[in-house]
């Protein structure tokens, strides 16, 4: 599993500012994502996968398109 | 990061909410990619479309009866906000213990509260983000209130406690 590296609260927020504004998460994942695909596709995906390890949420998952029934 | 007319409008409101997630997460010390901003709130009269009349709220979507959620109501943007109508102990926990954060002008679950919140979820990525939240909180000397996590596993779901042993193996190996 990937452990983050402890910093001082007001770091670790100017931190996750950035991440949030450059959404590198979202570019690298829409890399894999077929050509054609946007950034909201790559949410769409980053969502779904997080939701498919998680406890079951139907109205969650009806908009993922997850389906474990 | 958080839209102060989403704020300024739950307030107006007089409705309790505070900031869970990634950026909850952040304002404890432990800063990871989040594409959104989750609050939560246990309040379910924000499920009514009226009560967003005049807001650019877009989304309210309604949980199922055996959801862990209540609902969700989406706030467009960038980033997207996105407000969790929670259900359950650890949710009401959440809303009921927040501190107002300076950093952010509004109330952030305590760290106690994100791990009984993630040990409820029980994703693997819920799971390494409190190895890593008590990685940073023991850091900085704050990590008291994890001796705290097993007097709330009895108002927890089996599914939250089974994670919960999982998790304690994972620290002792840390």
């Amino acid at each position: 599993m990937h452990r983050g590296k402890a910093t001082d609260p007001t770091q670790a927020l100017a931190t996750l500012e950035r991440m949030m504004r450059a959404q590198n998460g979202l570019r690298l994942l829409l890399m894999q994502l077929p050509p054609g695909s946007t950034l909201a596709d790559a949410r769409r995906v980053r969502e779904r996968i997080a939701q498919e390890g998680r406890r079951r949420c139907r109205m969650l998952e009806r908009a993922l398109g997850i389906d474990r029934d | 990061m958080i839209d102060a007319r989403l704020i300024a409008w739950l307030e107006g409101k007089k409705v309790r909410f505070c900031v869970i997630g990634g950026v909850a997460l952040a304002v404890h010390g432990f800063a990871r990619y989040t594409a959104d901003v989750d609050l939560l709130t246990m309040e379910t009269a924000v499920l009514d479309p009226a009560f967003w009349s005049g807001t650019v709220a877009t989304e309210i979507r309604v949980g199922d009866a055996d959801d862990p959620l209540a609902g969700l109501v989406r706030w467009p943007g960038e980033p997207e906000h996105d407000l969790l109508v929670g259900r359950g102990y650890a949710m009401q926990l959440a809303v009921d213990t927040a501190a107002s954060s300076s950093a952010l002008g509004c109330p952030v679950a305590t760290p106690l509260a994100l791990v009984l919140l993630k040990l409820e979820a029980g994703g693997p990525q819920d799971r390494s983000d409190i190895l890593s939240l008590v990685e940073a909180q023991r850091v900085l000397g704050r990590a008291a209130w994890l001796s705290e996590v097993p007097s709330h596993l009895p108002c927890l779901s089996a599914e939250a406690r089974a994670c919960w042993e999982r998790v304690e193996a994972d620290l002792r190996k840390a």
